[in-house]
């Protein structure tokens, strides 16, 4: 619970005694994070920068509700998803297409809207255009999922602490992650086969 | 003993969950064998591994740039506009219950029930006065002895006034003592809970201020509140409401909202029908009649039938209207008023068209002879004002 020099119980303690200043300590020790995530998974700066300011907001207002038995960067990026996930069905960012084999009409769509078709590039772009694509294909995976792969690969994150944050068995979040990650070797493989 | 050979799925399933890695992943030894001399044997598995380890590699370089200012960017936004949510404590204050203290010490009562007992008695008796007074069962000869020594022959006028001004004097003290106690300690409490009244009056139909607890807007006055010091709430005259942490229930009459965007997430207007959430906006809800009616104004609101759970968000213009019935029906806006010089002649017009056109759609607005109002625009004190008492007449 101590990182950076700050001991995270005894600062929200003073927050709830009615010392509002010590927060800024909580934000300024996990504001990068909290943005980090929310830019993965909203891929726009201003929108990452205004989710992680809700994310604090609202971890202010209610931190009489903290529960010390997890951590504080699990509270917060829970509350992280669950802001993300609100504004993801406001903007109707469901993702139609289901992660399952051989559904071939999903499968051309998918093609066709993100498949570069044009000549293949030189290996400096190509690298850059492969990455793209599988952020691309990562936006496209549904909100649970995305967030699943967002904490596995970036947010550092055990399956413990994924299962903490998404409310979820530790079972449920293995089983997301394969089929998850099966998702993606699938759709860049077949991006690399178009452009061979 | 026989040995079992791991296929290509089951292979697949450590390339996957290893990202590619096999070597150092902690795998067993003779499995990870196992897995090295089918990937030599098995192209497939092999380029599948290939393309693992390279996904694996290029989402873990992908880098996000933090704004420089990030840190102090949310300090500024969220420390001044945000309050922690207090312990809810029950207090009991010393002007909990001022007009009965009074009636104490002025009978010299110590005990607080005997004070309530002889604050009834003496309500009662003012109560059955009124009642004789208004069938004319009052006693003539104070009213006789009037008019004798005035020498006044209209001696109906003489009774009437001395007995009207001392009745009303003893009423108006009674009420004003009441009410000023009332008013003292509901506004203070409202100072100190999630909203503060900004002017209008409120009657407080149970007893002492409680979240959840059931108050009417005064007739003839709207309230204006602000919420948790982002939201400026007008409720109109006669609305019946309780207030929240997630905001304001509606249970009867009108309530426009002015939010500011982002700055309360989760706030929602309940009604017994429905539940509006804010996304951020301006927007007017009308409840009545086993029916809510929604208009926006401004931005975008989230409306969730509570008895089928649907939602749909209504949008800038749209109005929403949500009846116990079931019957969700989304259209223009009846009635959405732009601010400015004609807005209440306009809306006027406009509901007269309304009513015209669909008569259940407007009939809460018609029967009380006011509209929704969206309210525009930054400065909301000359907005309240045109908005406060503003009785639309409907040409028959």
């Amino acid at each position: 619970m101590e990182c950076n020099g700050i001991n995270d119980i005894e600062v929200i303690e003073k927050v709830k005694e009615g010392n509002s200043a010590e927060f800024e300590k909580i934000i300024t020790k996990y504001s990068k994070m909290i943005y980090s995530i929310a830019y993965r998974l909203l891929r726009d700066g201003e929108e990452a920068r205004d989710l992680s300011q809700d994310v604090f907001l609202r971890a202010f207002r209610f931190i009489s509700k903290y529960n010390p038995e997890f951590k504080l960067s699990t509270w917060l990026v829970r509350i992280a998803y669950n802001l993300y996930k609100d504004r993801f069905k406001t903007k109707k960012l469901h993702i139609v297409h289901q992660i399952s084999h051989g559904d071939d009409e999903e499968n051309k769509k998918y093609e066709e809207r993100f498949i570069d078709n044009s000549p293949r590039p030189d290996e400096k772009v190509e690298n850059k255009m492969k990455s793209e694509q599988i952020i691309n294909i990562i936006n496209r995976l549904p909100a649970n999922y995305k967030m699943v792969i967002t904490l596995y690969f970036w947010g550092d994150h055990s399956y413990e602490e994924i299962a903490d944050i998404m409310e979820i068995p530790v079972g449920t979040v293995k089983s997301r992650l394969k089929r998850a990650k099966n998702y993606l070797l699938e759709n860049y493989s077949r991006l690399l086969e178009k452009w061979k | 003993m026989e040995v079992r050979i791991m296929n290509c799925g089951e292979i697949r399933d450590f390339i996957i969950e290893y990202n590619g890695r096999i070597e150092g992943a902690g795998i067993k030894p003779e499995i990870t064998a196992e897995i090295n001399s089918h990937l030599v044997s098995c192209r497939k598995c092999a380029l599948a591994r290939e393309r693992m380890l390279d996904m694996s590699a290029k989402i873990a370089s992908d880098k996000v740039e933090i704004p420089a200012n990030l840190a102090s960017s949310i300090i500024s936004k969220v420390i001044p506009a945000a309050e922690p949510a207090k312990p809810k404590i029950k207090t009991v204050g010393p002007t909990e219950i001022s007009f009965i203290d009074k009636i104490a010490e002025l009978f010299g009562i110590s005990s607080r029930n005997f004070a309530f007992a002889m604050s009834a008695v003496v309500l009662a008796a003012l109560a059955i006065s009124l009642i004789l007074y208004n069938h004319g069962l009052k006693s003539g000869g104070e009213a006789e002895r009037i008019a004798d020594s005035k020498g006044v022959t209209q001696q109906e006028n003489i009774v009437k006034e001395p007995a009207d001004k001392k009745f009303k004097k003893i009423e108006n003290e009674l009420s004003k003592n009441m009410t000023a106690a009332n008013n003292e300690e509901i506004e203070k409490k409202f100072k100190r809970s999630i909203f503060t009244v900004e002017s209008g009056a409120v009657a407080n139909l149970t007893g002492e201020y409680r979240e959840n607890e059931l108050y009417q807007v005064k007739h003839g006055e709207d309230l204006v509140i602000t919420y948790k010091k982002v939201a400026e709430v007008i409720i109109k005259t006669d609305s019946k409401f309780k207030v929240n942490d997630e905001g304001i229930i509606l249970e009867s009459g009108m309530v426009s909202v002015d939010l500011k965007p982002k700055s309360l997430p989760g706030f929602s207007v309940t009604t017994p029908e429905s539940v509006v959430e804010v996304v951020g906006t301006i927007f007017s809800v009308a409840s009545s009649n086993n029916k809510t009616e929604v208009i926006v104004k401004k931005g975008c609101v989230k409306v969730t039938d509570i008895k089928t759970k649907n939602f749909s968000l209504v949008n800038a213009g749209e109005s929403k209207t949500v009846s116990r019935q079931d019957e969700v029906k989304s259209e223009t806006a009846p009635v959405v008023i732009e601010y400015g010089s004609n807005a209440v002649h306009e809306a006027a017009k406009t509901l007269h068209a309304n009513t015209q056109a669909s008569t259940s759609e407007v009939s809460h607005t018609a029967e009380t002879g006011t509209v929704p109002v969206g309210i525009d625009g930054a400065n909301i004190k000359d907005v309240i004002n045109k908005f406060k008492n503003e009785n639309i007449t409907i040409d028959k």
